[in-house]
């Protein structure tokens, strides 16, 4: 990791840190003081009527914490889990939510000068939730405002979105 | 007047208040317990440095003074604060702090 | 003194409060034409405890304006002055101006000076007399009771009294300075102070009191007087009073019961002789008060959550321990069933400590309803109904709003004038009813009005305006939920009373997020009640574990009727989803929850797996699930903590293996099967 570590703070805003993972073939970073903890992924309680990317809920800790899998919702081809897949237990807009994705790499620095604006591109992600492209060393990190990813309408995580049950199967 | 003694003397400081009495045990205790190997007839008792003092002080004091005198030793107060006269005035505890031996001079 | 008294001011406040909520209580039952002695004196008495409390932690202005109404409520007591419907009513006020000025020292929220002086000034008229309000005048916290107040012109006495105090004394930060004040303007004023000897300096407490007053004093005051300027100080056994001239040495023992009459320990000093009949303050009839603690609600919510812990570790366990050989094992599964009966009697037992009744809530709607009525210009009757009842505190605390909501809908919308009502054969003055009840393993709670009813056409019309779907074929019922919608109100009028802000919609999604719902019922002209039915505790749940396929349910055991294995020939199948069972004589819908949840490999013939009968909202259903695991204790884990409410459950749980079991919610079940 031969990442510089700038310590000049630019006016309006300062140096911040990212955790960075990867979904698919892309590296994306999202804010590292959302991050709770990052675990394996387990024994998942599934919610009918849930949309497919909604694996459903698991314990931790005694608290009831709904599991998403990002890569269903960015359509990726093979999903696997296994022993390597990762979960960010992340906690955002008051809840505590936890983002299956394919893994997890460094904690990394960014200065606002090691940012640029997002250009509008079709993969996985919407851009209305990339705050910008960072550089790290060699590496292109999709800035992710994850917040605003998770409370949008349609993640369906929080209340209103329809979710009755029916009859049939 | 300011009195000024020197070895036999013990100063007691802060917070003498509720908040703060249980704070005050410990050097109280251990002050105790050197009496206790010292030979001495009578101790002065600084109050200069008290900062504030309620009831539950005043009657931590009491109790104290009268564990030295169980001791076999002489307690004498010294230098109170005009607020804490004040207060042993009102709660009429006077009586609690006299000292029947006359004050040293230095 | 350099300390900080907030952490002892909430004693006071709390104890405040429930001071005003008494007189106020008493305030607006009490018939100014024939008021009852004992509320008179129960109301002096909160008055002046308020008065005792503000001036032992300094707050001044609160001390001026409870005096001048302990004085006035003095005169009344002894029957001076003659009670009015409009001196209750600045009575009603001087309370709210307390409870501003309280809440003002508390939260820091603004007080309106001039309402406190409007008040003085009103208080002053009616006695005669005039009082400075705080505002202009300099008080000291502690006045003392102006003495041509006092009816009782004695001829002087002089007495011994020896005070005794409580060993939390310091720790309560009682102020003895003020007393001693307060006893020497009353007469011919001598104190003595001693402390109890205690020479063992290792074991010594310091936050304990040792010390004793003792005082003599001249005064053409009463005894009683002079145990009143204890009252928030001292119990009734650490008073000691007697007429006497030679003073006497310190006797220093605790504890020691007053010679003058009939004192019981640790009674307020007001309670002097709580079992006679017409006993000062005490209404003749009522059981003693039984002895309380306070108890922060911190320590409680820790206690229940520490609670329900351990109900899942005891799951565990008796998890763990079905593998094991009875009978090899039988000193374990005694043990281990021994402690499961423990365990559900313990969690009794905490989750009873939350339980408070919902008398907490309807007491605020005496005022409210008088308040609006008057203001509406109507004539309205409050019947309160089981105000015992007893709910979970987290629960008492959410439904204020929702029912505050709901009262004031009936007394605006629903509610008519009383010539409107004349018009239509009605007696003038309506009726709102707030009724609590438990039901099952349910609290049911109740608002009803003999108003208008809801308008159906009226409601309709304002629907299709709103671009909702409806129709002229809906059930009333179905009419009457869409008032749920948000931002829906048929007013004509928003009057600032309920028609803004607050909606229906609010009140839905209060009473979602407590795990209750909300039914609604009227009749055109005869009046309406909405239902809100909670869960009886929050915490907690007796349930049946079953098995769908690969994943577990819990099913609340207050649902289920019975379970069974039907017979072939007890099964009527018309097409897929309309198979019905024969129970005794009835056939109930199959629901097959497979189906419904999705999961894959259930069982699909009733005859070979297990049919739940369960009942909610008067309807039966059967349920079809696999197997039946076995019966536990659960504790409800939230869903809509960190996800949302999901339809078909109520919350959720950990099961003795870790996993996440979905509660089942039996009224769902049959809202799924009514909406088909």
């Amino acid at each position: 990791m031969n990442m510089q570590i700038q310590t000049t703070v630019t006016a309006g805003g300062g140096v911040r840190e990212y955790l960075t993972f990867t979904l698919g073939k892309e590296a994306y970073a999202m804010d590292i003081l959302k991050v709770q903890e990052i675990r394996g992924y387990d024994v998942v309680t599934h919610i009918a009527n849930a949309p497919d990317f909604m694996k459903g809920v698991i314990n931790l800790r005694g608290v009831i914490v709904p599991i998403i899998d990002m890569r269903i919702k960015f359509n990726q081809d093979t999903i696997v889990y296994d022993e390597f897949t990762v979960v960010i237990i992340m906690k955002v807009l008051g809840r505590v939510i936890g983002m299956v994705v394919d893994s997890v790499s460094d904690v990394v620095t960014l200065s606002p000068d090691k940012i640029k604006p997002a250009p509008e591109f079709g993969s996985g992600i919407n851009s209305e939730y990339i705050t910008g492209i960072g550089t790290s060393g060699e590496q292109m990190l999709i800035l992710v405002d994850i917040e605003r990813l998770i409370g949008s309408d349609d993640m369906q995580l929080m209340a209103m979105a329809d979710n009755r049950l029916d009859m049939a199967a | 007047m300011k009195t000024e003694v020197s070895d036999t003397r013990h100063q007691l400081s802060g917070d003498w208040t509720i908040a703060g009495v249980m704070n005050q045990i410990d050097s109280l205790s251990h002050y105790l317990q050197e009496l206790a190997s010292a030979c001495k007839k009578r101790i002065h008792i600084d109050c200069e440095r008290i900062e504030a003092i309620d009831m539950s002080g005043l009657q931590l004091l009491h109790v104290w003074m009268e564990c030295v005198r169980m001791r076999g030793m002489e307690a004498q107060l010294l230098n109170l604060t005009d607020s804490m006269r004040q207060t042993i005035e009102r709660l009429r505890l006077g009586h609690c702090f006299t000292d029947n031996s006359p004050p040293d001079v230095v | 003194m350099n300390v900080d008294l907030s952490q002892f001011y909430q004693v006071f406040f709390d104890e405040s409060a429930e001071n005003l909520a008494e007189m106020e209580r008493i305030f607006l039952a009490i018939d100014p034409a024939n008021p009852d002695d004992e509320e008179l004196n129960a109301v002096f008495r909160a008055a002046h405890s308020i008065k005792g409390g503000a001036g032992t932690f300094g707050f001044p202005d609160i001390t001026v304006v409870t005096h001048t109404l302990e004085s006035l409520l003095d005169l009344v007591r002894h029957h001076e002055i003659a009670l009015t419907r409009e001196m209750v009513d600045v009575f009603l006020q001087a309370g709210d101006a307390i409870t501003m000025q309280l809440t003002g020292h508390r939260d820091g929220s603004s007080v309106d000076q001039q309402l406190i002086e409007r008040v003085c000034e009103q208080l002053s008229a009616i006695s005669g007399c005039s009082v400075a309000s705080p505002v202009t005048k300099q008080v000291q916290s502690t006045s003392p009771a102006p003495p041509e107040l006092n009816a009782e012109a004695a001829s002087e006495s002089t007495y011994r009294i020896v005070f005794t105090p409580p060993h939390d004394l310091y720790t309560r930060m009682v102020r003895m300075e003020p007393i001693f004040e307060e006893l020497s303007a009353m007469g011919d004023f001598t104190l003595t102070a001693g402390i109890e000897p205690h020479h063992e300096f290792a074991n010594y407490d310091p936050t304990r009191c040792l010390a004793i007053w003792e005082m003599t004093l001249t005064t053409d005051r009463t005894p009683d007087d002079i145990r009143e300027v204890f009252m928030f100080v001292a119990d009734e056994d650490e008073i000691r009073i007697e007429k006497s001239t030679a003073p006497a040495a310190i006797a220093p023992t605790q504890g020691e019961t007053a010679p003058d009459g009939g004192a019981i320990q640790g009674r307020r000093l007001y309670d002097k002789n709580e079992t006679a009949p017409g006993a000062y303050g005490r209404r003749p009839g009522e059981k003693a008060e039984t002895s309380s603690i306070r108890v922060g609600v911190t320590k409680v919510d820790q206690l229940i959550n520490q609670m329900g812990e351990l109900v899942i570790t005891q799951a565990m366990l008796a998890q763990a321990a079905k593998q094991l050989d009875p009978v090899q094992f039988e000193n374990l599964h005694r043990g281990l069933s021994l402690l499961e009966r423990t365990t559900r009697d313990l969690q009794e037992s905490v989750m009873s400590i939350r339980m408070l009744p919902i008398s907490f809530i309807f007491n605020r709607f005496p005022r409210l309803v008088r308040d609006l009525a008057d203001k509406l210009g109507k004539q309205v009757e409050l019947k309160l109904v089981g105000e015992s009842t007893e709910l979970d505190k987290g629960l008492v605390e959410k439904l204020a709003d929702p029912l505050t909501h709901l009262v004031r809908n009936s007394l605006d919308h629903g509610i008519e004038s009383p010539e409107a009502r004349i018009a239509t054969g009605k007696s003038p003055g309506g009726t709102i009813t707030l009724k609590a009840v438990q039901q099952g393993g349910r609290v049911v709670v109740e608002v009803g009005d003999d108003g208008a009813g809801l308008n159906r056409d009226r409601i309709l019309a304002k629907a299709a305006q709103n671009s909702l779907p409806v129709s002229d074929t809906m059930s009333d019922e179905e009419v009457w939920q869409l008032i749920f919608a948000p931002g829906f109100s048929t007013a004509e009028q928003v009057t600032d009373v309920s028609g803004r802000g607050v909606g229906m919609d609010v009140v839905l999604k209060n009473v979602h997020a407590m795990g209750g719902r909300v039914s609604i019922f009227s009749t055109h002209g005869l009046g309406s009640r909405v239902v809100i039915s909670l869960p009886l505790t929050m915490a907690i749940l007796d349930g049946l574990s079953v098995r769908v396929g690969n994943e577990t349910f819990i099913v609340p055991l207050n649902s289920i009727i019975e379970s069974l294995q039907p017979l072939s020939s007890d099964l009527n199948e018309v097409g897929r989803n309309n198979t019905t069972v024969h129970v005794r004589g009835e056939y109930i819908p199959l629901m097959r929850l497979g189906d419904i949840f999705s999961i894959p490999g259930a069982v699909q013939r009733p005859e070979e797996a297990v049919v739940m009968l369960i009942e909610a909202e008067g309807e039966q259903l059967a349920l079809l699930v696999d197997e039946l695991l076995g019966q536990h204790q659960v504790v409800i884990k939230s869903l809509e903590t960190n996800y949302r409410k999901v339809d078909g459950t109520a919350g959720a749980t950990i099961l003795g293996d870790g996993r996440v079991a979905l509660i089942l919610d039996a009224v769902d079940m049959v809202r799924l099967w009514r909406s088909r």
